[in-house]
């Protein structure tokens, strides 16, 4: 939680992202996040993406993106079904399932008492190469996941935040 | 006896996660089914008998809450234990749904030990294995 909610930072989301994700992939998938980073390229080989908006106090999206060989691999540890398992279509639902749980992980973070929708994910064409928003790129042992975070500042000053860069 | 479990989820991924755990919990478990929302719940419910629901909120074409208020309407609810699992840990969501009934809330992620723990805590030691 934010010491002072009534001013968040980009610095704050992009922290409260990593933080997020780490605790999604440490208690449902049981691992870990070895490095990860705002800038640079990350190729995948057949990427599945997903995205999911929510409105309320604060509003924005959560796109997740992710190589589906690595979704096979999470949900492998999720279900404990084998990886092969794992159709494109199982793979789109694990990438679904995992930006729903980081998304709403994040923003108990970011407004621990507001009442936030959350729209069901859906899957989305690739991505457009958007410069909003704050994107961050995550290197887990079984592979990479980007994740692109879409706040919309609220204009005024008022409570419960706003967002500055 | 063992335990008649209902799954209420719109993922069939979240669902094979629960019933997992469920199957794992050490729990007596007799059936498990599932349903991907909370009309198909409620048609399951009139017609089969089942001891335990486990459903999450956001679901499309009847959410966790409507299902809870439902349950409480036909006085499902006066005999059915329910555990409400979701991503949304916000204290007035948690409030409002024990309000309409839920015995039990655990957020998403959860550690399946969590989970556990809070079966155990909903069920008592009835069902305990």
């Amino acid at each position: 939680m934010l010491a002072d909610s009534s001013v968040i930072t980009r610095a704050d989301v992009d922290a409260l992202i990593v933080t997020a994700a780490a605790q999604v992939l440490e208690k449902m998938f049981f691992t870990g996040i070895e490095t990860s980073g705002n800038e640079g390229d990350i190729k995948m080989d057949s990427p599945v993406q997903v995205e999911l908006h929510f409105d309320g106090p604060l509003s924005g999206a959560l796109r997740l993106q992710i190589d589906e060989q690595v979704a096979r691999s999470l949900g492998s540890s999720l279900t404990c079904l084998e990886p092969d398992e794992f159709s494109r279509d199982r793979c789109v639902q694990l990438a679904g399932e995992l930006a729903n749980m980081i998304c709403g992980c994040l923003l108990s973070h970011l407004e621990p008492e507001a009442n936030l929708a959350l729209t069901p994910p859906v899957e989305t064409p690739e991505p457009t190469g958007a410069k909003t928003g704050i994107r961050r790129w995550f290197c887990l042992p079984e592979g990479e996941l980007i994740i692109h975070f879409l706040l919309e500042p609220i204009c005024d000053s008022s409570p419960p935040a706003r967002v500055s860069s | 006896m063992g335990l008649r479990v209902l799954i209420v989820d719109d993922s069939p991924l979240m669902r094979t996660v629960v019933r997992r755990v469920m199957l794992l919990s050490g729990v007596e478990i007799d059936l498990c089914s599932e349903a991907s929302n909370g009309l198909e719940a409620l048609e399951w419910l009139h017609n089969h008998p089942v001891d335990l629901v486990l459903t999450d909120i956001n679901m499309p074409q009847m959410s966790g809450a409507d299902l809870l208020r439902e349950m409480k309407r036909t006085g499902l609810l006066a005999r059915i234990r329910t555990l409400v699992i979701s991503t949304d840990s916000t204290d007035h969501r948690i409030h409002d749904m024990i309000e309409l009934g839920a015995h039990g809330y655990v957020t998403k992620p959860f550690h399946p030990e969590a989970l556990r723990q809070e079966l155990d805590r909903v069920l008592g030691n009835e069902y305990a294995g």
